[in-house]
């Protein structure tokens, strides 16, 4: 038949300790002859092979060596006019067997193949299970396992025993891997997981469910900071508005399981769901959490911004988030300079005072989903918040400065790149939380008592360009100080008439915003639009000329839903889905995943 | 008796009693293409464990098919059908790329058993299965089975597809014209019908 030769002369004494029945039998086999009884034996102890595979009725007389499957004559009668190419048709007892056959059919099982369909959601009649994608996959690999173990010989083969794992290791490797998928997933992945680490950290695991075609929304990465872990993939990017951030997904959750099973590679995640066209997904995540006695390090950036001073923010100016640090990767940072607590506040006027100084604790090895810009005077300032990362939780927003890193004060770039990137070594941080928090109080009261500032919170991508502004004074001594008027070009809004002038910045910018903003959430001039139809007749544009990109409509279509709802040409995007968009990339992200009703709140900027 | 009954009725009806034999690989379509032939639908059939027998009428031919299985094992038995048989309809899956080889010794096997050499007058070969994309044509299965290296018998090749009909009737009529022709008068040829 269709076999290579198989090697019939006697081979050398095989590797195991004892040569197996079934591999003298498979070495000895002619090219072409009944199917050998031990092997028989060992087929008919496989799971489910004792029903058919497509119609579980009890008859096993046939079988379809290319999917190592069993099945009834009737069934058999139906794989047969499906073609050769699809399913080759084989009888226990009335054909004749190649050697790669019989490998077949013990290297696959109707539970395998059974579990198989079941996690990639094929089923139906035979004709369709058979044609399906996923199915030809299983075929092909199929396939070329047999071919693998061919290929290294058949002295080395060692038929998988299901119950008893000790010979499981003597297995080959490609075996091996085959066995993964097997019947029996929970209790591989049991063994490799629980590393003895474990019992030293929190973790939570959570499963999210994803409905038929939904996309993950995820980017995931392959890294070695969760192996122990059992997770050797990790969320490195969380698509905003899609259903993984939906459902808190953040950046830094290592993928535990995926539809049950252990996941190690990114080609195996795709395989799996792609199946999820038809049937639920559920990926069960894993995230490290607070843990108070192991070798808890805090990497802190304090980031200032201007805020409308509320009463709340009095309270909620400092949050914490906390995690371990196993090993300090880079040589620890020397103790901060001793440096006058008061220095950065006392200088700043007390009429700018709308500053809010907060400090974020972002955890040890979790990317912290900001993008960091160095400004002339080498401090650094927020450009991007990457949505449901560390960052976008702990509330840092755009525009806003880094004041420190680690307990320290230093707003230049060099630093807090450097300290963040470098963690942190143990025990730093926790003293001078306290004393901060107290600051950061200090600073909201006197904010509070002088609530000049009109600016809104949505509009956080102004907030620093204001700040920096509003900030004439010399910032700590380990940046220099600026001009202020180069800040203005370089994160004005837009074009060069509102930079320059020094309040007329200011003024300007209230008049954009109306008003009254500085104690409502939304300014007057701000409406809100309700799109239900998915073409939405309306063009975005970012516009460039500075780091932070608001969207724009650049364009209406005529007659299109958005001409109806009274969009204009110019107005900005605030607000998507109730959540502000702060660059152009989260509006349109935001306008790509809604389903029934997309909310957007547009800003209409008078003409002067 | 029987046979002067029979010529009776042949030299009023114009119909000869054939015996014919289907062989052919397992799962070639043997067992479809019969039940094409006679029900003129398309049966799901199962793996044949023993035989199929029909009566098919088809112009001056009332013809008994014999449809035997072709599982390996099974193949032993066919030689207890041979006695008697007429013509020959060999029944080839032309995707199965792999097994042509296989269905050439099988088809050269049965050609030179002694007692096809009696009666056989004639091998019909269906290259079946020509619905499916991969299908080697009819010339290619002439090239593979090597039938050109028959010169006993008569012999032709018929593209079909069974589970529409497909060529079969095509293949029959040149059996019709085969079979019918005078005893002494048959032409040896080889021909091919696309």
């Amino acid at each position: 038949m269709s076999s290579p030769p198989t090697p019939t002369t006697p081979t050398p004494p095989s590797p195991s300790p004892s040569p197996s029945a079934l591999t003298t039998e498979l070495l000895n086999f002619p090219p072409s002859a009944p199917f050998p009884p031990h092997s028989l034996s060992l087929i008919r102890s496989l799971p489910q092979n004792s029903l058919c595979s497509d119609c579980s009725s009890p008859d096993t007389s046939w079988s379809s060596p290319y999917h190592g499957t069993l099945l009834c004559l009737t069934c058999s009668g139906r794989h047969r006019s499906l073609g050769v190419h699809v399913s080759f048709v084989r009888s226990l007892t009335m054909d004749d067997w190649s050697v790669r056959q019989v490998l077949g059919l013990l290297e696959g099982g109707n539970g395998q193949f059974k579990e198989y369909c079941r996690r990639q959601g094929v089923e139906g009649e035979i004709e369709d299970v058979y044609g399906r994608k996923a199915v030809r996959y299983y075929r092909e690999s199929l396939k070329k396992h047999v071919d693998n173990i061919l290929k290294k010989g058949l002295e080395s083969y060692v038929f998988r025993v299901r119950t008893s794992p000790a010979t499981s290791t003597k297995k080959s490797s490609s075996s091996t891997e085959k066995k993964k998928k097997s019947q029996n997933p929970t209790r591989q992945t049991s063994t490799v997981k629980t590393p003895p680490k474990l019992d030293d950290r929190t973790s939570k695991t959570f499963t999210v469910k994803y409905p038929p075609s939904t996309p993950l929304g995820l980017t995931l990465s392959s890294s070695s900071q969760n192996v122990e872990g059992g997770c050797y993939l990790t969320v490195s990017r969380v698509q905003p508005y899609s259903y993984s951030s939906d459902n808190g997904v953040l950046v830094g959750d290592g993928v535990v399981e995926i539809d049950g099973r252990e996941v190690k590679g990114l080609e195996e995640v795709m395989r799996i769901v792609k199946g999820w066209k038809v049937t639920e997904g559920v990926v069960r995540f894993r995230r490290e959490e607070k843990v108070e006695e192991f070798n808890i390090v805090s990497r802190e950036v304090e980031v200032k911004r201007v805020k409308t001073p509320t009463a709340n923010d009095v309270i909620n100016a400092s949050e914490k988030i906390e995690d371990y640090t196993p090993t300090s990767k880079k040589t620890p940072e020397p103790p901060p300079p001793p440096s006058p607590p008061q220095q950065t506040y006392i200088k700043q006027p007390v009429k700018e005072d709308s500053k809010r100084l907060y400090s974020v604790k972002f955890p040890e090895g979790v990317p912290m989903g900001l993008s960091l810009e160095k400004r002339p005077d080498g401090s650094a300032v927020v450009i991007k918040v990457i949505h449901n990362s560390v960052a976008y939780h702990g509330d840092v927003s755009v525009g806003s400065v880094v004041k420190g890193v680690g307990g320290r004060e230093g707003s230049g770039m060099g630093r807090g790149g450097r300290r963040m990137s470098g963690g942190g070594n143990p025990g730093r941080g926790r003293g001078g939380e306290e004393e901060r928090r107290q600051r950061a109080r200090e600073e909201s009261h006197r904010s509070g008592l002088n609530p000049q500032s009109s600016y809104n919170n949505n509009q956080a991508f102004n907030l620093g360009s204001s700040s920096t502004y509003n900030n004439p004074n010399p910032p700590p001594p380990v940046a220099a100080p600026p001009p202020p008027t180069n800040e203005i070009e370089k994160l004005g809004l837009s074009g060069p008439s509102r930079a320059g002038t020094s309040g007329g910045y200011s003024t300007k910018f209230n008049s954009a915003y109306g008003p009254s903003t500085s104690t409502s959430t939304l300014p007057s001039n701000a409406f809100s639009v309700t799109f239900s139809e998915k073409q939405l007749g309306l063009t975005l544009e970012e516009i460039l000329g500075d780091k932070i990109t608001p969207s724009y409509v650049k364009k209406i279509i005529e007659k299109g839903q958005a001409e109806r709802l009274g969009v204009r040409v110019g107005d900005r995007v605030l607000k998507v889905k109730g959540r502000e968009a702060v660059c152009h990339a989260n509006v349109v992200a935001g306008c790509r995943f809604w389903e029934e009703e997309l909310e957007v709140t547009f800003l209409r900027e008078e003409k002067e | 008796m029987g046979l002067f009954v029979s010529r009776i009725l042949e030299s009023f009806t114009g119909l000869q009693e054939k015996r014919l034999l289907l062989l052919g690989l397992d799962a070639a379509g043997k067992t479809t293409l019969l039940y094409s032939l006679k029900l003129n639908e398309c049966v799901h059939a199962v793996p044949t464990v023993g035989f199929n027998v029909e009566h098919i009428t088809y112009k001056k031919l009332d013809m008994t098919m014999w449809d035997v299985g072709g599982q390996d094992k099974i193949r032993r038995l066919w030689n207890h059908y041979y006695r008697g048989t007429d013509a020959l309809i060999y029944v080839v899956d032309s995707c199965d790329r792999d097994r042509i080889e296989e269905a050439r010794i099988e088809l050269h096997k049965i050609l030179t058993n002694d007692e096809v050499k009696q009666t056989n007058r004639a091998v019909l070969v269906y290259a079946n299965k020509q619905d499916l994309p991969s299908a080697l044509n009819p010339a290619e299965i002439v090239q593979r089975l090597q039938l050109n290296s028959i010169n006993s018998i008569e012999w032709y090749c018929q593209g079909s597809t069974a589970i529409n009909g497909g060529g079969l009737y095509e293949g029959l009529d040149w059996l019709n014209k085969t079979l019918t022709n005078n005893k002494g008068g048959s032409q040896r040829g080889q021909r091919l019908r696309f």
